[in-house]
């Protein structure tokens, strides 16, 4: 479901991005900060045959426009947290660091909400390749929705890149990108 | 080129907020003041002598184009229009300008001289004005007009089995959204203009020669809600739903939804008090449409319809015949 911030916007902005943007997606839900919008996007539902759902949050609401199925709202999509790894420990003793990053990728398994992305670079890319023991959970965590990505220099430099066996490579723009989109960035 | 926002009419407050706070202020009383404060007139009048009467009105918004000559042009329009809309004649204006230190003066230089040229043709004679620093544009005027006192059209005084005649098409307000949503074909954009920089003078000037009952002009409130002010709780309209004249592609602008805020105020007003009984959303929208610069909505007594018709007609000036007046039913209006 594509989320609208239009709060701050006159009528018809509010409508007008909706409508749009319920071209592409089943639901929409739009953010207002003021009646008359939550009105104009009501009669706009009635007239073109969607459902709807308003909700007040503080001075703001939010408006879910749907056809069909009620929208559920997962996880994955309010969450844009960003794990990142560069290093396969956790803190600078290599041996506690080895017990605690595998009980924090454990840990990561069994949150309600999982994170939107995980990033691997510099020893951290030796978590995702062939000798990592931490692979299975990684690979659950993937199955999950989460996606997992690994800096390509850094598996070269450890001549693991044949040896990746979850998610895919990737460069550092991408890297820099995801971690600016990042809502939150969480470094074990 | 100068920014619009939301501009023209649908700027206006909205008149339910409007009423709440007014009724709590305590104005001082002058018998001489025959239209003010407690009436939803165009323009305040006042006696100043057994014959004459002063109107004094002042209208002011954020553009709704981008050429500042025309935006000037149309805040002129609109705001002359309360003075034809009393019956009266307007004489002087004074401008009313808000404008950003940092922005092009020349700008400035041409909404007024937008606005300066209606005014010569109005022949009324601009006296000075007031001009403030202000984060985005905003222009206007303060008008003063004469009207002897016995021939002061009110808003209220239609009756029954009146004809309402209408001298512009409504949609500008949608129309301006589409122009701002770059959705607006040119042949639109320049009816529309053509239509908001048409000053009412000409139509008052042949409703002078006739019996009327009552006139406003249409503006930010929309058809509706300016019709129900008119009716004034003591009768009924019936709107002929096939006689509603609209800008040809408000239909489609509907359809995309390019709705004013303005509008659902409007409907939120007169919320129990229309009756549809045509179901067809897009005239319902182009019913509580603000228009800015709209046409003058006149009562006219049956028998002088069909003189006037004649004369708007014959002058080649736009005039639509769009309902009538019933005693009160329990609805205010039908749209039938």
């Amino acid at each position: 479901m594509e989320i609208i911030d239009a709060r701050g916007l006159e009528c018809p902005l509010p409508v007008v991005k909706t409508k749009e943007a319920l071209k592409k997606e089943s639901a929409v839900k739009t953010i207002v900060d003021n009646e008359i919008a939550v009105q104009n996007l009501k009669k706009f539902a009635q007239v073109k045959g969607y459902q709807y759902e308003v909700n007040q949050e503080d001075k703001d609401f939010s408006v879910v426009l749907y056809q069909g199925e009620k929208p559920v709202e997962t996880t994955e999509e309010k969450n844009k947290d960003v794990v990142v790894f560069s290093s396969n420990v956790m803190g600078s003793n290599k041996e506690l660091g080895a017990i605690l990053m595998k009980a924090f990728i454990f840990a990561l398994t069994k949150q309600d909400s999982l994170p939107s992305q995980m990033i691997f670079y510099n020893e951290g890319v030796l978590l995702t390749s062939n000798d990592s023991e931490m692979l299975k959970d990684i690979q659950w965590l993937e199955s999950q929705g989460v996606e997992v990505v690994s800096c390509g220099t850094c598996l070269d430099f450890f001549h693991k890149k044949e040896e990746l066996k979850v998610g895919s490579v990737t460069n550092m723009y991408d890297i820099v990108e995801r971690m600016e989109k990042a809502t939150k960035i969480i470094k074990p | 080129m100068i920014y619009c926002k939301s501009g023209g009419c649908s700027a206006k407050l909205g008149a339910k907020k409007l009423s709440h706070i007014l009724s709590k202020i305590d104005i001082y009383r002058d018998e001489n003041l025959l239209s003010g404060f407690d009436h939803n007139e165009d323009a305040a009048v006042y006696k100043i002598d057994d014959e004459k009467a002063l109107v004094s009105t002042l209208d002011f918004f954020p553009p709704m184009v981008t050429d500042p000559y025309v935006f000037g042009q149309i805040a002129a329009c609109n705001a002359l229009s309360d003075i034809y809309a009393m019956n009266a004649t307007p004489v002087t204006a004074l401008n009313i300008v808000c404008f950003p230190e940092n922005e092009d003066l020349n700008i400035l230089g041409k909404i007024i001289e937008g606005g300066n040229d209606k005014l010569k043709e109005a022949h009324v004679a601009l006296a000075g004005g007031h001009s403030i620093r202000d984060d985005s544009i905003k222009y206007g005027l303060s008008v003063t007009g004469i009207v002897n006192v016995d021939q002061v059209k009110n808003n209220n005084g239609v009756q029954e089995n009146d004809v309402l005649l209408l001298t512009k098409k409504l949609g500008a307000g949608l129309t301006l959204n589409a122009l701002r949503l770059d959705d607006c074909r040119k042949e639109m954009q320049e009816e529309v203009i053509k239509s908001m920089t048409t000053l009412n003078k000409y139509a008052a000037d042949i409703f002078k020669k006739y019996d009327i009952h009552a006139m406003t002009d249409v503006t930010g409130f929309g058809l509706l809600v300016h019709l129900n002010e008119m009716l004034d709780g003591k009768y009924s309209a019936i709107l002929d739903s096939s006689s509603i004249p609209y800008f040809e592609d408000c239909l489609e602008y509907v359809d995309q939804f390019y709705l004013t805020g303005a509008a659902q105020n409007n409907r939120n007003r007169m919320e129990g008090k229309v009756e549809f009984e045509v179901k067809n959303f897009a005239l319902e929208e182009i019913l509580f449409d603000p228009q800015t610069s709209g046409g003058l909505l006149v009562s006219v007594p049956e028998n002088q319809v069909e003189k006037i018709v004649n004369e708007f007609k014959e002058k080649n000036y736009p005039i639509y015949k769009i309902g009538k007046i019933s005693e009160l039913k329990e609805k205010s209006v039908y749209v039938r």
